[in-house]
């Protein structure tokens, strides 16, 4: 439903519906009201009409004396004169009454005073008379108005030819029933058979054809109504009820004006308002319509048009009240202050993704985005190089459009699978202008999610790692050197320090001298195999060498060999030798370099003066061995983290590699057991670690050839 | 006497294990290189022969196939030395031939070496 429609159903619903209302209550009240006046007028004229027959009935009543004139076999001689006379005065309605002779003379007549006419009023009944003498049958007549007084005629004929007249007063009915008035209009007034009202009555403003009265009579029954009917010019309503014994009727009307005027009138009123209102409301929606409606249209189909071009093609027309001008301003200018916006973001997303497009394309990672079908959403010139895509285009998808084979099979194997973090390395080969190169790739592959995406996509990056494995190969052959060409010069040299130990023999200044020799030597040799065991634990390809070792041998080697520094530094080596001894299987020479590190580490850190103490002892399932001192001690939240590989205690950064505890960690681990320490700051460390006995015992010796 | 045959193509280290064991009272032979020492092997045929793996000519695992093959030389312990880098591999093969007694690094303590020496050979 459009808008205007709308608003005038609401604005006639309002204003017009209570109107209707009460019209219809009028128009209900109205009828009633018709009903009640008539029942009203109904009961008048039937009242009335009672009266009448009434009246009448009496009337004929007092006609018995006459049986007395007419009975001529009494005895007596009757004296009609008095007779008649007694019978006037017995009943006072007998205004008149005369006795006419077969020829037509009045033999005598009694006239009451009360009539105004001096004259015989039987002299006004000839036809009557007339009438009764033929059928021999009592006669009535029109009634009889004379010098304003209505008489009732009846003429009664004798057997002996001659007729009674009477003449009965009416004024007093009449008056009675005249008198009924009904409002300021109402009248009740007696008609004869013809329609006509009985003379002698005041009918004045109630002038009427008597021709329509007698067709409603002959229309209607006994009784009826009157509606619209003109009585001086004017609409009556009312009723009729028919008097049978004298064919007359009586009619109580009373003026419509005064009956239904007001409500008429109030009918009219609510009439005219309704359509009144109606007209105002149409021209209020109209107006509205003109002045609201329209520039809400504007706007609603402006900003409709805004939505759907993005574009602000022309402003919506100011028109219409006031409110709502300002109102289509502020709209035009929030949609012009949106466009502009939209319009900076764009060229914020543009340059966003220039600079975005910039840095990928000048990494040298080739960069792919692929949704979750698959399809390439993006990717740098590296990525569509290295997998010979030619250009993106909505139909490339990852990883059937891929060319290079190398590059199929490893992204064919990596889509496949569901974990979010991917990571392969692949050798492919590369063609350029000139020449085909194999290259090394890793391919990284990390799980996204668009707004736009049902599934992860995946970012794949792929890395030319051909150079990092060169790297990796040179510091490969690094080791190998440094195993080959400076282990062999030392091992010579130390060889050569050992001899001469042997062959000079024992004197103060050679024992010193040589045994410093001989322990930098093994110093220097045992850093090299530290790296290099670093190196091989680390990729997981060291291989103990099992012996059986005697755990307090071992130790107390260890501290032989450092007598030669501990002295100087003034620092007590001691070695709490196991009792009963223990035996255990373990790579004797990674297992010493554990011990060294360890005392190193002690022996780098006590201060002069102080000790260390070597110890070992067993469990059934461990071997423990001890390393104490009276250095300074770790502090808590560090006794972990110096087992990690280069870590080191801030204030210790010179002194050292770090190497050491990580490798100590990793040999104790393969050796299925555990490193820690105990220590408390300031008073000094205790390094432990454990050797499980269930490792495997060394192979059989092979037995000697001699 | 004890005869010893050291097969390696450096210089400094076979003259300092040379030494150390004519002072221990072996009677020491030296080979510049794998071919040199499978030759005197047979020729001379000693008690112990300590043989690098990295040679020029021939590698030490040829020389200690080699030796098998000879009915003369096959009884002869071996003791590999390597200066080289060694990985798990390398150290699983040569101690599948039967020659081969132990296999160490060069930069093994001359005392230790003495030890496993002595220890196949027993000084006379």
């Amino acid at each position: 439903m459009k808008l205007t429609t709308r608003f005038l159903l609401i604005l006639l619903a309002i204003a017009v519906l209570p109107l209707m209302l009460s019209v219809g209550w009028n128009i209900y009240q109205y009828n009633s009201s018709v009903t009640s006046y008539f029942e009203l007028h109904r009961g008048l004229s039937s009242l009335s009409a009672v009266n009448v027959d009434e009246w009448f009935l009496n009337t004929n009543r007092n006609l018995a004396f006459l049986y007395e004139i007419e009975n001529p076999l009494q005895a007596k001689k009757l004296d009609e004169a008095r007779v008649i006379q007694q019978a006037a005065r017995i009943n006072s309605d007998i205004m008149s009454l005369s006795l006419v002779t077969r020829d037509g003379k009045e033999q005598f007549f009694l006239q009451s005073e009360k009539v105004k006419e001096k004259k015989s009023l039987a002299l006004f009944q000839d036809a009557l008379i007339a009438e009764a003498r033929e059928t021999g049958i009592v006669a009535s007549g029109e009634v009889l108005c004379a010098k304003g007084q209505a008489f009732f005629p009846l003429v009664y004929p004798l057997v002996d030819g001659r007729v009674v007249v009477f003449h009965f007063s009416m004024d007093k009915l009449l008056g009675k029933i005249n008198s009924q008035k009904t409002g300021r209009t109402g009248r009740v007034f007696i008609a004869d058979g013809k329609g006509r009202p009985l003379p002698c009555q005041d009918m004045k403003g109630v002038d009427y054809a008597p021709d329509e009265l007698k067709k409603v009579f002959r229309s209607a029954g006994r009784t009826g109504t009157l509606a619209k009917f003109k009585f001086s010019g004017e609409d009556f309503s009312g009723a009729y009820a028919a008097i049978d014994k004298l064919d007359w009727a009586a009619v109580s009307v009373q003026s419509e004006d005064e009956l239904y005027g007001k409500q008429r009138k109030s009918i009219m009123v609510f009439g005219i308002l309704a359509v009144a209102i109606f007209g105002v409301t149409m021209v209020v929606v109209f107006l509205i319509s003109n002045r609201i409606i329209r520039p809400i249209n504007n706007m609603v189909n402006g900003v409709k048009q805004f939505l759907k071009t993005q574009h602000l093609d022309s402003v919506i027309p100011q028109e219409g009240w006031p409110e709502i001008r300002v109102l289509v301003g502020i709209l035009n200018r929030l949609m012009l202050e949106l466009q502009a916006y939209r319009a900076f973001q764009l060229n914020q997303i543009v340059e966003e993704k220039g600079k975005a497009q910039a840095l990928i394309d000048t990494i040298s990672d080739g960069v792919l985005l692929v949704d979750d079908r698959g399809s390439l959403i993006y990717s740098n010139t590296t990525a569509l190089k290295l997998l010979g895509i030619p250009k993106i285009s909505p139909d490339v998808s990852v990883p059937r459009s891929v060319k290079n084979e190398a590059f199929f099979n490893a992204l064919t194997e990596m889509l496949a699978l569901k974990e979010k973090y991917l990571r392969i390395e692949v050798d492919a080969p590369i063609s350029n202008e000139t020449s085909t190169v194999l290259k090394s790739y890793r391919i990284i592959s990390n799980q996204f999610l668009l707004a736009t995406l049902k599934r992860p996509g995946r970012v794949i990056i792929m890395r030319d790692i051909t150079s990092e494995k060169e790297i990796e190969k040179a510091k490969e052959d690094f080791f190998h050197m440094i195993t080959h060409d400076m282990r062999a010069p030392l091992s010579t040299l130390q060889g050569y320090t050992e001899l001469l130990m042997k062959k000079i023999g024992p004197s103060p200044a050679t024992d010193k001298y040589l045994s410093s020799m001989l322990y930098s030597s093994r110093r220097l040799r045992g850093m090299i195999d530290d790296i290099l065991n670093t190196t091989k634990l680390e990729r997981g390809t060291m291989s103990l060498q099992m012996d059986t070792v005697d755990a307090e041998s071992i130790i107390a080697r260890i501290r032989d060999n450092h007598e030669p520094v501990a002295g100087p530094k003034n620092i007590k080596l001691s070695v709490k030798a196991p009792s009963p001894k223990i035996q255990l299987t373990a790579d004797p020479i990674l297992l010493e370099r554990v011990i060294t590190n360890l005392m190193g580490n002690s022996l780098k850190f006590t201060p002069s003066g102080g000790s260390i103490t070597l110890s070992a002892w067993e469990t059934p399932e461990e071997v423990f061995f001890a390393v104490e001192d009276t250095g300074p001690g770790i502090p808590e939240a560090k006794r972990k983290e110096i087992f990690e590989k280069y870590s080191q205690m801030e204030e210790h950064k010179s002194q050292g590699f770090g190497l050491g505890l990580a490798m100590c960690k990793m040999t104790v681990e393969l050796h299925k057991g555990r490193i820690w320490v105990e220590s408390e700051v300031g008073k000094g460390s205790k390094f432990i670690f454990t050797v499980s006995k269930s490792m495997s015992a060394p192979p059989p010796p092979v037995p000697s050839p001699s | 006497m004890s005869l010893m045959l050291i097969v390696d193509d450096n210089v400094e280290f076979r003259t300092m294990v040379s030494d150390y064991f004519t002072d221990l009272g072996f009677t020491v032979q030296i080979a510049e290189n794998g071919r040199e020492g499978l030759a005197k092997a047979k020729a001379i045929k000693p008690n112990i022969i300590l043989l690098d793996v990295m040679m020029p000519d021939i590698g030490g695992i040829e020389v200690l196939r080699n030796l098998q093959t000879e009915d003369d030389t096959r009884e002869i312990p071996v003791l590999v030395i390597t200066g080289t880098f060694f990985d798990k591999n390398m150290n699983e093969l040569f101690r599948q031939e039967s020659n081969c007694r132990e296999f160490m690094s060069k930069t093994v303590e001359m005392s230790y070496l003495q030890k496993k020496v002595e220890a196949l050979v027993p000084v006379k």
